[in-house]
């Protein structure tokens, strides 16, 4: 199992001239917390989180939608948040190659390039739904399924 | 051994760390920072009363409020208390469940964690998304045949 077999093709992206309030924008439009970031060749030049985002803004935490009424929000631009020169994983190498990678850099988001292409997305939810499929595969004779969660009011 | 069959007491973080509902929400979020975490799992007498999110923390306002400034935002935290913004419908799993089963339930809900609470409702243990990624990457053999 490769890294191809389990990314998020086709990701969405945001420019680094766009400015922080159009990434929070498009992370709660799209349900994510990175966003790949592109340069004006077309080539990935960094990632931004919403981590990022908040320490642009200087707050403890993105507190519901008050950037939104961030003047600066409007200011800052990606470029000047975002992480330069991130780690990145090819499509070919094995799954396990990516998720050993995610634990000891402490990511939970890899852009996936081939050659100077970005191709894709891994991330920590990638990671567990091929974790969930591969199980699937695995336990070929039938099985009870214990019911695994409760509910404690 | 087979990444199907792992079970939640095996890959566990234990003993999990916890918080009491009385605690500022400003002494458990500089707790969680500390740790680089995004939930902790609220515990009273020795039994799981709610789970507390970094959700839950943004959430968190004065019923009149519509907007706050740092200061004001500041001075909330060191006045609310873990117990009126924490979550009381706790999803849990146990020590004996599979993984999987757990990574199901992470997945469904878009949780980070889950706490393991045993058959008295102690709280044994947290499962997190890095706790499975630990199980993958030592089973890597299993990833690579699959």
């Amino acid at each position: 199992m490769n890294v191809a077999d389990i990314m998020t093709a086709n990701p969405v992206t945001i420019t680094k001239g766009s400015s922080v309030y159009a990434a929070l924008d498009l992370m709660a439009h799209v349900g994510c917390h990175h966003l790949p970031v592109i340069g004006s060749e077309g080539h990935l030049i960094g990632i931004i989180s919403a981590n990022d985002c908040r320490r642009a803004l200087d707050w403890p935490i993105l507190w519901h939608d008050h950037w939104r009424e961030d003047k600066r929000a409007r200011e800052i631009t990606v470029g000047s948040m975002m992480t330069t020169a991130p780690i990145v994983i090819e499509p070919d190498a094995p799954a396990h190659e990516a998720a050993r990678l995610m634990l000891s850099q402490d990511i939970r988001c890899l852009p996936v390039m081939r050659g100077e292409t970005l191709v894709g997305i891994l991330t920590t939810s990638d990671i567990l739904m091929a974790f969930i499929n591969m199980s699937k595969r695995e336990a070929d004779s039938p099985r009870v399924l214990a019911d695994t969660t409760n509910s404690t009011r | 051994m087979s990444i199907a069959t792992a079970t939640v007491r095996e890959w566990m973080t234990s003993p999990a760390l916890t918080v009491s509902p009385a605690w500022s929400i400003r002494r458990a979020y500089d707790f969680m920072q500390e740790l680089g975490i995004r939930h902790l799992p609220v515990v009273e007498n020795n039994k799981l009363v709610g789970i507390l999110t970094l959700s839950d923390i943004r959430e968190a306002k004065p019923s009149d409020a519509t907007s706050l400034s740092v200061w004001e935002l500041n001075y909330l935290w060191d006045q609310l208390t873990v117990e009126r913004v924490m979550t009381t419908d706790v999803i849990t799993t146990s020590p004996d469940a599979l993984v999987v089963d757990a990574a199901r339930t992470l997945l469904e809900h878009k949780f980070s964690g889950l706490p393991v609470v045993d058959e008295e409702g102690r709280v044994v243990g947290f499962l997190s998304q890095v706790d499975i990624n630990r199980m993958l990457v030592a089973k890597a053999g299993a990833m690579a045949g699959a």
